[in-house]
């Protein structure tokens, strides 16, 4: 238990009375960071959470954004993001599993479908070439994401890796679900106002409860402690896809049932502190109160104590309240249409309890009660006091490394772990199972689904995070903003919204904290200022994980990660990334900089042995990103571009690869790129700056600069494609280098050649 | 004319699967596994793809022992088609139901290369029928047609005792049957990614052809690739028209 001493005196002034032991676990769960956002919530206040077309913005298990209209029915995207940091770290596969489960759930009980799921991976980096811990964790957590997604029959939709040393001891494993919803059909997670008039019930529905993830919020919310190893395991929750496809089945005739009655019904999943977290919320929503009787728990065990009953954290659980007059045809949906115990002995639906107008939180366990709190303190709000160190931030630009071979720095920047292909983590990953998919992981910046059945309304999605935060918190997080609406803005969607999941380390150490209130400064800055319209991008979920740090009190770096939400008419008009015409034009949009701090260039140079001395990270000029992303829009929109890609990490060097390559390897063209004159060799090459590249034919190139033009944007030719098998790289005064596509693809694939098992269609690598 | 969408315990694959009936104008109804009137009034049978009771044992092995599937082995006798796509195609092969004989003539294993077991493999394969007369689903398609798929299994490596009368196997998008990893993704025995029954109604193929109805949808790069060397690729619309085509 996570509670201070201090804590408990709380408790005790505020009830009056000694806590019951169900009430300690409650108020546990509750008042942990995980749950009660004590130290964040002041901050998270100042982001950007109104904006238009919201359906459903924070607050609630998911947010739901308006999406489109289809047959006369208004369709919102619902989307979920959440942290499975330290369950992953202790036991990888159930820890990233469960982290998939949870997420999921969130937007199953809006009523929506999950149409697909995006990661977010970091992991460490090894010190030596030999086997290691945090490549078992790298491999076991891959397993634990396809080990869950692939049965419930959910398609990875995109994701991201990224290797940091600061990850060696503490992982990070972030995932976000993707629903659709039909503006009726969406439920929200508290009691309805009918229940003033009518009797309801409250009904669990899912798995047997057994005593797997008991204590697992507050667990989250400490740093993990090699003396509690015993304890921590135990607080990790085990995942049951298998059992979580069938109740979904169920579910899904669940909620045809009560369309088809006409009733209003609350619907919330069992997430952190299991049964007593989500009755508790569901009654303190809607203004009411509940009494349980958790002998009317279904359990594994009969000898569970009750604290265990109430608050452990059993996956595959939901909660509904309904009308009592329903409860048992609902039941039955479950224990007969489904038979539910007859795939997991007591699995099914069981009414556990009632909802009462008094504002009274109320569990009995054979007859007796073993707690009674008043609604109002379960919804006492805890504030933690956090204070800031300030970091001292370089924000003026570098001076170029001297007398660096590009060429040999070129070839071992695309086989750095973070920059060659991921195909060998997502190619276990089922991408494609129901068939909305349009575009697949690997092709572009974004994936694009087309969810509704008949329509051609295209949602994108991606996800993004940087390793900038060391020196620059602030950028970290604009920059995962920026870099996340342009994936979008490059396939040809317009951003309508972003969640985020914010890990950092221990928020009571100032200078974290800092990182952390910079993080979502920036995070809310650029969401402000980086929307195509007159407007924000609202953000309409997220998460924050703190305590995540090494055994010696180093934090990770500041990881904010930024999943984003892409709307566009018609999905089958999306721009990839290959380059496929001989002879079209190679466009560069946008400003470069000399910002080379820990960019991939400062890794490349160190892993080569260079001493560097780069002390700004690549900025977001928002003004500049804005306008370069409303003509890259418009620009796609008209058609006048083929394959399209954002600049990111790597710079345009690794962009022109990624265009060749796109997602088998199977390259059409070569490339001659020329630096512009004003420009010097390494900032074309590798800066790290925003912008896009795209192909265009010879004959789009005049209006297209136009485009660009009329917007104020920075484009200009830098490369032809031909029918060569090179890409050379040229200068006002020459050939820069040159290297054989067959090389570059070899480095890029580094990491798949080396992963046996890993499908590479181009037998030349 | 109605065809059966058996769906499992455990089964993720059936909204595509009916999609892909009605796409054609194909009838169906979706029947759960612990169904108890007769099969008799369908024309035909699919059984999708997903995780019957978590693959536990061995991939489609408890679904197999199913009151239901001895309903649709009597099914299966009166030459009706029957279609098991992915861990559909599991059950079908564990239920005996390809085999002529008393005894199972083969097994699906899981993916092993490079002496090797690679685990769940998502990716868009080739696929070319082999002996296709032999078989409703496949007896308009023509031997060297080149069928993109989407593959996504764990095990899905077919061992045999005798060889299967017709199927299709893995191909290079160039036609090449040579099939090394990762023409082949699984290190199936001859390259086989399906197999038919002797008397030819039943199919059990372990790719996703439900998923590959729009060529329009195929990825990029195999657009691409198809358009630069003169590829004519087909699509999996014959192999459904089986269902309508069988309706008594």
């Amino acid at each position: 238990m996570a509670l201070s001493e201090s804590d408990k005196q709380n408790i005790q002034q505020l009830l009056g009375r000694e806590a019951t032991a169900v009430e300690l676990s409650i108020f546990d769960t509750m008042w942990s960071e995980h749950c009660s956002y004590k130290s964040s919530k002041p901050i998270l206040k100042t982001l950007p959470t109104q904006g238009p077309n919201i359906m459903l913005g924070v607050g609630e298990d998911s947010g739901i954004i308006e999406f489109a209209t289809h047959n006369g029915k208004k369709y919102g995207i619902a989307v979920s993001h959440e942290s499975h940091n330290h369950p992953s770290q202790v036991l990888p596969v159930e820890g990233a599993a469960t982290g998939v489960g949870g997420v999921v759930r969130d937007v199953y009980c809006m009523g929506a479908d999950v149409i697909g799921v995006l990661d977010s991976l970091h992991f460490g980096i090894p010190e030596d070439d030999g086997y290691h811990l945090v490549n078992h964790i790298a491999e076991q957590v891959v397993k634990g994401v396809s080990d869950y997604g692939n049965p419930l029959g959910v398609p990875n939709v995109g994701g991201e890796t990224i290797y940091h040393e600061s990850y060696n001891e503490n992982c990070l494993v972030n995932v976000a679900a993707i629903g659709l919803v039909r503006e009726d059909k969406i439920i929200r997670s508290k009691v309805p106002e009918a229940a003033k008039h009518t009797p309801y019930v409250m009904i669990l529905l899912g798995k047997t409860t057994d005593a797997t993830g008991y204590g697992g919020a507050s667990f989250s919310s400490t740093i993990l402690d090699a003396d509690d190893e015993q304890q921590n395991l135990g607080a990790v929750q085990v995942h049951d896809p298998f059992m979580k496809r069938v109740l979904v089945v169920a579910i899904d005739d669940m909620l045809t049932y009560v369309e088809n009655a006409g009733i209003e019904i609350g619907f919330k999943d069992l997430g952190a502190g299991g049964i007593s977290c989500a009755t508790s919320e569901l009654a303190v929503a809607g203004g009411f109160g509940c009494e349980l009787n958790l002998n009317n728990v279904p359990v594994l065990d009969a000898s569970l104590d009750p604290e265990i009953i109430a608050c452990s954290e059993t996956q595959e659980r939901f909660c509904v309240v309904v009308p009592e007059d329903h409860a048992q045809a609902i039941c039955d949906i479950f224990n007969v249409k489904h038979d539910m115990s007859a795939l997991y002995p007591g699995a099914g639906a069981a009414v556990i309890g009632t909802v009462i107008p008094e504002p009274q939180y109320r569990i009995k366990v054979n007859g007796e009660l073993i707690c009674d709190l008043p609604v109002s303190a379960i919804t006492t709000e805890v504030l933690a006091d956090r204070s800031m160190g300030e970091k001292i931030i370089h924000r003026s630009e570098d001076t170029p490394p001297e007398g660096i071979n590009h060429q040999e720095v070129a070839l071992h920047m695309l086989s750095q772990l973070n920059n060659t292909q991921k195909k060998y983590v997502y190619c276990h990953y089922d991408q494609f199972v129901k068939n909305n998919g349009v575009v697949i992981p690997g092709e572009a910046d974004a994936c694009v689904l087309a969810p509704i059945d008949g329509a051609s309304d295209g949602v994108a999605v991606t996800i993004d995070s940087n390793t900038y935060g060391t020196k620059d918190p602030y950028v970290s997080g604009a920059y995962a903003v920026a870099e996340s609406i342009r994936n979008v803005i490059a396939v040809g969607a317009d951003p309508i919204a972003l969640t985020d999941c914010l890990n950092y380390g221990n928020p009571e150490k100032p200078d974290v904290f800092y990182d952390f209130s910079e993080g979502v400064r920036g995070i809310g800055d650029a969401a402000r200022k980086l929307s195509t319209h007159n407007d924000v991008v609202p953000i309409i979920s997220g998460n924050v994980s703190f305590y995540n740090e090494s055994a010696t009190g180093q934090a990770v770096v500041p990881s904010p990660v930024i999943c984003c939400i892409g709307r566009m008419p018609n999905a089958d008009a999306a721009h990839r990334m290959q380059l496929s015409h001989v002879g079209a034009h190679l466009i560069l949009v946008g400003n470069r900089y000399h910002e080379y701090a820990e960019t991939q260039l400062q890794s490349t140079l160190v892993a080569m042995g260079h001493s560097v001395d780069f002390s700004t990270v690549p900025q977001v000029r928002f003004e500049e990103e804005k306008a370069m992303n409303q003509a890259m829009l418009a620009v796609n929109n008209q058609q006048l571009t083929q394959a399209v890609h954002d600049i990111s990490q790597g710079g345009v060097w690794q962009a022109a690869i990624e265009m060749l390559a796109g997602d088998r390897n199977w390259p059409f063209v070569g490339l001659q790129l020329a630096c512009p004159e004003t420009m010097h060799d390494t900032v074309f090459l590798f800066s790290e700056n925003g912008g896009f590249l795209c192909e265009v034919l010879p004959q789009d190139l005049d209006a297209c600069l136009q485009v660009f033009h009329d917007h104020g944007v920075m484009a200009q030719t830098i490369g032809i494609t031909n029918d060569t098998q090179t890409v050379t790289i040229d200068n006002q005064h020459g050939p820069i280098f040159q290297v054989d596509v067959v090389d570059a693809l070899q480095a890029f694939n580094a990491k798949n050649l080396a992963t046996p098992g890993t499908p590479i269609y181009n037998e030349k690598l | 004319m109605t065809v059966a969408v058996i769906r499992f315990p455990g089964s993720n694959c059936e909204k595509e699967a009916i999609q892909a009936l009605n796409k054609l104008s194909i009838p169906s109804e979706l029947v759960d596994w612990n169904f108890n009137k007769s099969l008799d009034r369908f024309s035909g049978f699919l059984l999708p793809g997903g995780f019957s009771y978590q693959d536990r044992i061995r991939a489609g092995v408890i679904a197999a022992k199913l009151p239901l599937i001895q309903q649709l082995k009597k099914e299966s006798t009166k030459q009706k088609p029957i279609l098991g796509i992915c861990n559909g195609a599991q059950i079908l092969i564990e239920s005996g139901l390809l085999s002529d004989g008393d005894h199972l003539e083969h097994i699906i294993d899981f993916n092993y290369v490079e002496q090797r077991s690679i685990g769940f493999l998502c990716d868009w394969s080739f696929l070319t029928p082999f002996n296709s007369t032999h078989n409703v689903f496949l007896k308009t398609l023509s031997e060297n047609d080149i069928l993109p798929i989407q593959v996504c299994h764990g095990e899905g490596r077919f061992i045999f005792s005798s060889s299967p009368a017709s199927g299709l196997k893995y191909v290079s998008i160039d036609g090449d049957i040579s099939g090394q990893f990762p023409t082949t993704p699984n290190g199936s025995t001859d390259n086989i990614a399906a197999i038919s029954n002797k008397k030819g109604n039943a199919l059990a193929i372990m790719p996703h052809p439900e998923r590959s109805l729009m060529p329009s949808r195929y990825p990029f790069s195999i657009k691409a690739y198809a358009k630069k060397h003169n590829i004519n690729l087909v699509d999996f619309t014959a192999l459904f028209k089986a269902f309508k085509e069988s309706s008594v």
